[in-house]
């Protein structure tokens, strides 16, 4: 009787056992970290996440939004102590490669169609081959854009301007109108603006083959055209096309949206739904006119990425979310929202669908993001001394000098890049 | 020819013995504790400071992390914004010993001035950071003050300025630690034996007279105290505020030593650099202390 009695209450607790412990494998938590706010209502990565959930019950995912200006710092000192999360987004160029020895391969989990067939692949591959080790996979492509109210430039006649001249004859017409022409300053709760967006588009002025001279040193930043091109920069706020203090004015994108100022170009397309809600129809794009020419040149990258960190102990659930991203069923989400990096998938944003028809023109030419190359210490001497350039509170020889200077203070190994960048 | 009788030595007995073991039993946890959290961590900061440490792998460097450090005009322009605000400490503390001194003579209202005095040394260096942020800014209160009161000229944008940021951050950590030092200097003078004080003004001694050859040196070990917890968290401490106000800019104006740390080695990955600046800043520290106290003993002394 009492080995009965004891059999039975060992069965138990072993079917007890087995059924938690299966009931805990379907039970999977996924914690992604996100850079920056995902709102429930305007945020890919969280549209994609509720794809992929609905699509595998069993499997929920807990984003995390964090600080956009410590988001890099934060992980990094995670992933040293191999405390992250499972996922994070991430940006490509050099902002992955201190990452690198904290990813997991990704070509065991995406199918290796998906992976040639997105143009965003390359960008996260190893050395741009997208057969070599992938870090991330890309979520959309992503442009450096400026925008200008539409109302308030038909109302005084103008169009767009594309060049420096023109550029010029708007803010005369638009300072007489009592309308601030350009608004600048932060977009968040951030200490100063940030430079690079406008910087990139001022450095468009090189061809793309000599930006790889700047990233290898081939080609010193203290160069007549770019110090050209700071120069006429600051002359727009020496002129008062831009707000006197443009160096920190907070809520910047806010009081465009508010119909604040007639252009803004401290900016990208990930703020096309934000505008969109504020402005309607009366958002309009363009790209920053910093040129002789009519500009012709536009900046896009696959923006954002996400990895899986090689510490995460759930590496198959988070390959499976990954594996969504780039899958039809993702790229087909993703193309009701923005611009997916598989062809095929056309958005339905007539926003996002122009930036992609200036990005395919033939007669235009694609640029990368030029942080996203440049080594960390140079980057950081751009954002520190470029705001410091328009503001005219640091001469545009000085600020090309700390760049140099910062570029020179690396070790080799962080000197010798090649990323290969040629014209269409 | 007489013996000595041998002299047992108190520790050598069975129940000292005894004691030594048991105090040093119950104080393991505590030493552990120490240990781990701060002597083995020092240790890996030197370490790792003479090593091109990327948080992944290390490779020994030498002095190249120190010798950087003194070529680099960004952490030259730190290690000069660390010691203006080291200079401005004793210029901030006169504020406070003044108030202190007026408030110990005025019996009323005293109570409620020391809690105004006091109640912003709850706030976080974060919500501060904010609050002088928005007191700075182009359109802010301070600007406005200014040309209510018709000194227009002197309005601007004091943040984005190279040349007023760290003189607003100087003013900002300054005013912020002003009500913890009024009341550790009301604590010092609180300490003043008040019959010498009386003895000296029957004796005709002016107020200022008793302020000088009384008072401050009856408090001077105060003094010595508020400037050092001063100067370590001017060192250590406003990491928050510096990032929230001003990020370390414009440019390099408003960098110190322990915002180069944060720069370095998190914002830019280069940890063994970043471990470098720090063991600097721990050792300027400590030079400051050193001579702080060797200059208040040759006082006492004298």
């Amino acid at each position: 009787m009492e080995r009965k009695i004891v059999s039975i209450a060992a069965t138990s607790v072993l079917a007890l056992i087995c059924g938690s412990g299966s009931a805990m494998a379907q039970d999977t938590v996924l914690t992604l970290w996100h850079n920056g706010s995902c709102p429930t209502e305007n945020c890919l990565v969280r549209s994609l996440a509720e794809g992929f959930v609905a699509a595998n019950p069993g499997i929920t995912i807990d984003i995390v939004e964090q600080p956009n200006d410590a988001y890099f710092t934060a992980l990094l000192a995670a992933s040293v102590t191999g405390s992250g999360p499972d996922l994070a987004t991430m940006w490509a160029g050099g902002y992955i490669t201190p990452y690198k020895p904290y990813l997991e391969d990704l070509r065991t989990y995406v199918a290796a169609g998906d992976i040639a067939s997105s143009i965003g692949t390359s960008y996260y591959a190893e050395g741009g081959d997208k057969t070599d080790i992938l870090y991330a996979v890309p979520t959309e492509n992503q442009w450096y854009n400026g925008y200008y109210n539409k109302a308030i430039l038909a109302a005084n006649g103008i169009t767009p301007p594309r060049t420096w001249d023109e550029l010029t004859a708007a803010c005369a017409t638009l300072k007489t109108a009592g309308i601030l022409p350009i608004i600048n300053g932060p977009s968040t709760s951030e200490a100063q603006f940030q430079p690079l967006f406008e910087f990139a588009y001022l450095a468009t002025a090189l061809p793309i083959d000599q930006w790889n001279g700047l990233y290898d040193g081939t080609l010193a930043y203290s160069n007549p055209a770019l110090l050209s091109q700071l120069e006429r920069w600051n002359a727009l706020y020496a002129a008062g096309c831009i707000n006197e203090d443009a160096f920190n004015h907070p809520d910047t994108q806010a009081e465009f949206a508010a119909g604040g100022a007639a252009m803004y170009f401290s900016s990208g397309s990930w703020t096309i739904p934000d505008l969109t809600a504020a402005m309607g129809d009366d958002l309009g794009i363009m790209i920053p006119p910093f040129s002789d020419t009519p500009m012709q040149n536009i900046i896009s990258l696959a923006g954002g990425g996400l990895v899986m960190m090689n510490y995460s102990d759930q590496k198959d659930a988070a390959g499976a979310f990954l594996a969504y991203v780039l899958s039809d069923a993702g790229q087909s989400l993703m193309a009701g929202i923005t611009a997916p990096t598989r062809a095929g998938f056309p958005t339905t944003n007539p926003l996002i669908n122009e930036l992609v028809a200036m990005s395919t023109a033939p007669d235009w030419q694609g640029y990368p993001m030029f942080d996203n190359f440049s080594q960390p210490p140079v980057t950081d001497a751009i954002v520190r001394n470029m705001a410091l350039v328009l503001v005219g509170e640091v001469s545009p020889a000085d600020a090309l000098a700390a760049a140099d200077a910062a570029f020179a203070s690396m070790p080799d190994d962080q000197k010798n890049v090649n990323y290969g960048l040629n014209a269409n | 020819m007489a013996t000595h009788p041998q002299i047992r030595r108190p520790g050598r007995s069975d129940l000292a013995r005894a004691r030594r073991r048991a105090g040093l039993l119950f104080a393991l946890p505590a030493i552990a504790l120490v240990l781990a959290i701060t002597v083995i961590p020092l240790a890996q900061a030197i370490y790792y400071s003479f090593t091109d440490w990327n948080g992944a792998t290390a490779r020994w460097v030498g002095l190249r992390n120190y010798v950087n450090m003194l070529r680099d005009p960004e952490l030259k322009q730190a290690m000069i914004n660390s010691c203006l605000i080291l200079l401005s400490i004793p210029l901030g503390m006169i504020p406070a010993f003044v108030t202190a001194y007026l408030l110990s003579r005025g019996p009323l209202l005293s109570g409620l001035m020391r809690t105004l005095i006091f109640a912003p040394t709850a706030l976080s260096w974060i919500v501060i950071g904010i609050v002088a942020r928005q007191t700075f800014a182009n359109e802010g209160p301070l600007n406005g003050l200014l040309s209510a009161i018709g000194l227009d000229v002197l309005a601007m944008n004091w943040l984005a300025r190279p040349s007023t940021a760290l003189i607003a951050l100087l003013f900002t950590f300054n005013a912020a630690v002003f009500g913890v030092n009024t009341v550790i200097f009301l604590t010092a003078l609180s300490t003043v034996d008040r019959s010498t004080i009386e003895a000296a003004r029957i004796d005709g001694a002016s107020e200022t007279r008793i302020l000088v050859s009384i008072i401050l040196p009856a408090v001077r070990r105060f003094v010595e105290f508020v400037f050092i917890i001063t100067m370590v968290a001017s060192a250590t401490g406003i990491f928050g505020l510096i990032y929230v106000m001003t990020a370390g800019g414009p440019g390099s104006a408003t960098m110190t030593l322990e915002f180069a740390v944060w720069r370095r080695a998190l914002s830019t990955g280069a940890f063994g650099p970043g471990a470098a600046i720090g063991i600097s800043l721990m050792l300027l520290v400590l030079l400051v202390i050193a001579i702080v106290r060797r200059l208040a003993r040759v006082e006492a002394d004298a």
